[in-house]
């Protein structure tokens, strides 16, 4: 018993030494004519180092007006995601592809939680009943994850000194992967910039083109 | 036998969707109502066996154009019912029924993006790319063109379909592609009211088990035939097919290419009605040349052929179609659509009396103001001008120019 306590005080003070060794750091990401790129992942796998934590952050897709609202998520693998269906009909949301497939249907003013997107990768998502709905949920292997804001920067907080795998992802990137990837060493805060090798191609855009609301399946 | 056969498979499938039952099911409902004013220059309406193309006879008419309902189930495992009722009252040749009764199955894409899908019942076959609407309306215009309004009178299909889609967007791709293949029974006359009154145009469609009269013919070689066509009936208890390719690029532009054959052997009758071989092509496309621009197309080319029981030919016809449609929507508030189009009938047969030739061209313009998010106001002029040498036996004038003018309050709804 004693034996325990005495680990507890040594150890958890270490522990939290350690956990104030961290640092605020940022990726800019820019376009190759130096124009910031907004929705782009960017994602720090640590490499020779384990992070101490896991970030569970809930994330939320919505539909709204027949559309995946945001286009692009992120999260780490084991995260619960919500889907929540602001439409006044039903969506029948599936992926066909990779290791985390899966369909349901979700009723007009619905939410459907999962929490078993238990596989790294990219889930690429569709509406089996509006066909030019389509989204992206990307999984990542690592608490720090972050989508770029309007000004191209991607922050991350309390970030652990040491080297990292800086993997920058987007669906419309036209690389291997649809991603680029460097080795960066994070040892003091700061701002590490970047241009992507290719103009993002055109979004694949989430809108029914017959501009009229009562169709049916003719 | 195919007749059994498609029965046999239709109670199947019945009996899976009814033990699907038990799962949670949706029902929707969608529905649309046209309050129609018309002013028409013509003679008789075709809908009470005249000449006339338009659905209302010479002079003012208000009618409940439309009042249709898409009545729907659906299933969590792809499986789905539906049942389209459609009801007109006019002057001219008042009905309530129903249009369509089918159930389908939709799977999800395979990981290479393949899907399959299926309909078994009564259905109309992909063909129009104007009849996009809510139980088969269409939102370009308030009548439709020539082409598709012989759709809606004397094509309908009581068959099984399987279509296999192949979605680009699982490899990177814009590019759709969907091929579709159907047997079918039950439209062995098919033909018999193109020949007899020829192309027309309006908001009209044969109700299941509807009839529809037809100018008197003057051949009595031909007096078996009843006063009234039923299009959608059985004779030779030989199933016909329909298959149709659509290619789509993402959000721009949709080419459809098709074929229809109904396999009637046309030296029956059964009942007061003729089994008319009909086979035609079709094809099609709908581009967004622009935002808010929309061109829609379409042609058809095809033949007809009824025969006496010692197979000589009574009619025997060829036929051809084509519209050409723009349309711009300002913002979904305001649109504005013309079309025009032209058709042709040959009549091939030696038979007297029965002169089934025609030719025509027609104009339509047509403007929809949306008042809020589903009444809508619209007003159209549209103007048909055909040649037809039978209308002579009939003491009119072999040529007639037609003109109408319509003011139409549209309804439209989705509900739960």
């Amino acid at each position: 018993m004693s034996k325990y306590c005495f680990t507890l005080l040594v150890v958890f003070p270490c522990m939290l030494s350690q956990a104030a060794e961290t640092l605020d750091y940022a990726v800019q990401v820019n376009s190759p004519d130096n124009n910031p790129v907004q929705d782009v992942v960017v994602y720090l796998t640590p490499i020779g180092h384990q992070l101490p934590h896991i970030n569970q952050t809930a994330v939320t897709i919505g539909q709204r007006d027949k559309a995946f609202v945001p286009y692009i998520s992120v999260a780490q693998r084991g995260s619960k995601v919500d889907f929540n269906n602001d439409d006044n009909i039903t969506h029948h949301i599936y992926s066909a592809v990779g290791e985390n497939k899966f369909s349901f249907q979700i009723k007009a003013g619905e939410q459907h939680s999962k929490s078993d997107f238990n596989h790294s990768g990219v889930v690429p998502m569709g509406c089996n009943i509006h066909d030019w709905m389509g989204a992206y949920l990307l999984l990542v292997d690592t608490p720090l994850f972050n989508k770029t804001d309007s000004q191209g920067r991607a922050n991350f907080e309390q970030v652990s000194a040491g080297d990292y795998q800086l993997t920058v992802w987007h669906p419309e990137l036209k690389t291997a992967d649809k991603q680029i990837s460097q080795t960066i060493s994070i040892h003091q805060t700061g701002t590490h910039a970047l241009n992507l090798p290719h103009a993002l191609e055109a979004e694949f855009e989430q809108q029914n083109p017959d501009d009229f609301d009562f169709l049916s399946d003719y | 036998m195919p007749t059994k056969g498609l029965l046999r498979g239709a109670i199947a499938l019945l009996a899976v969707t009814l033990q699907q039952a038990s799962m949670a099911t949706e029902f929707t409902a969608n529905g649309i109502l046209d309050l129609r004013a018309s002013q028409v220059n013509s003679t008789d309406s075709y809908l009470k066996g005249g000449f006339g193309k338009f659905a209302y006879s010479n002079g003012s008419h208000l009618s409940i154009a439309q009042a249709g309902l898409d009545l729907g189930a659906h299933w969590d495992n792809g499986f789905a019912a539906k049942l389209v009722l459609n009801g007109w009252l006019d002057n001219e040749d008042s009905a309530l029924g129903f249009s369509e009764a089918f159930a389908s199955y939709k799977g999800l894409p395979s990981e290479n993006g393949l899907r399959w899908s299926s309909r078994l019942g009564i259905m109309y076959p992909s063909i129009s790319l104007e009849n996009t609407a809510t139980a088969w309306a269409t939102p370009y215009t308030l009548n439709a063109s020539s082409l598709n309004t012989w759709v809606g009178e004397e094509i309908r299909t009581t068959g099984i379909e399987a279509k296999l889609e192949r979605i680009g967007k699982f490899s990177g791709s814009s590019h759709n592609l969907s091929l579709s293949a159907m047997l079918f029974v039950n439209n062995d006359p098919a033909g018999a009211l193109l020949a007899w009154h020829g192309w027309t145009s309006s908001s009209r469609q044969t109700l299941y088990g509807e009839t529809r009269s037809f100018p008197e013919l003057k051949q009595p070689a031909l007096s078996d035939q009843s006063q009234r066509s039923n299009p959608f009936k059985e004779i030779d208890y030989r199933p016909g097919y329909h298959t149709n390719l659509d290619w789509s690029i993402h959000r721009t532009a949709l080419f459809r290419l098709g074929y229809y054959d109904n396999m009637a052997k046309p030296y029956l009758i059964d009942d007061g009605d003729y089994a008319w071989r009909t086979q035609f092509a079709h094809l099609g496309g709908k581009w967004r040349f622009a935002k808010q621009w929309q061109l829609v197309w379409q042609y058809m080319n095809g033949s007809t052929l009824m025969q006496s029981p010692d197979r000589v030919d009574a009619v025997n016809m060829d036929f051809a179609n084509g519209f050409v449609l723009l349309s711009r929507s300002f913002n979904k508030k305001h649109r504005v659509s013309v079309r025009a189009e032209a058709f042709r009938n040959t009549d091939l047969d030696n038979t007297p009396l029965d002169n089934n030739n025609e030719r025509g061209k027609g104009f339509t313009c047509a403007y929809q103001y949306r008042v809020n998010k589903n009444w809508f106001l619209a007003g159209e002029y549209q103007w048909l001008s055909s040649q037809r040498p039978q209308r002579v036996l009939h003491g009119l004038d072999e040529n007639s120019n037609e003109q109408l003018f319509q003011l139409a309050a549209r309804y439209f709804f989705s509900a739960l």
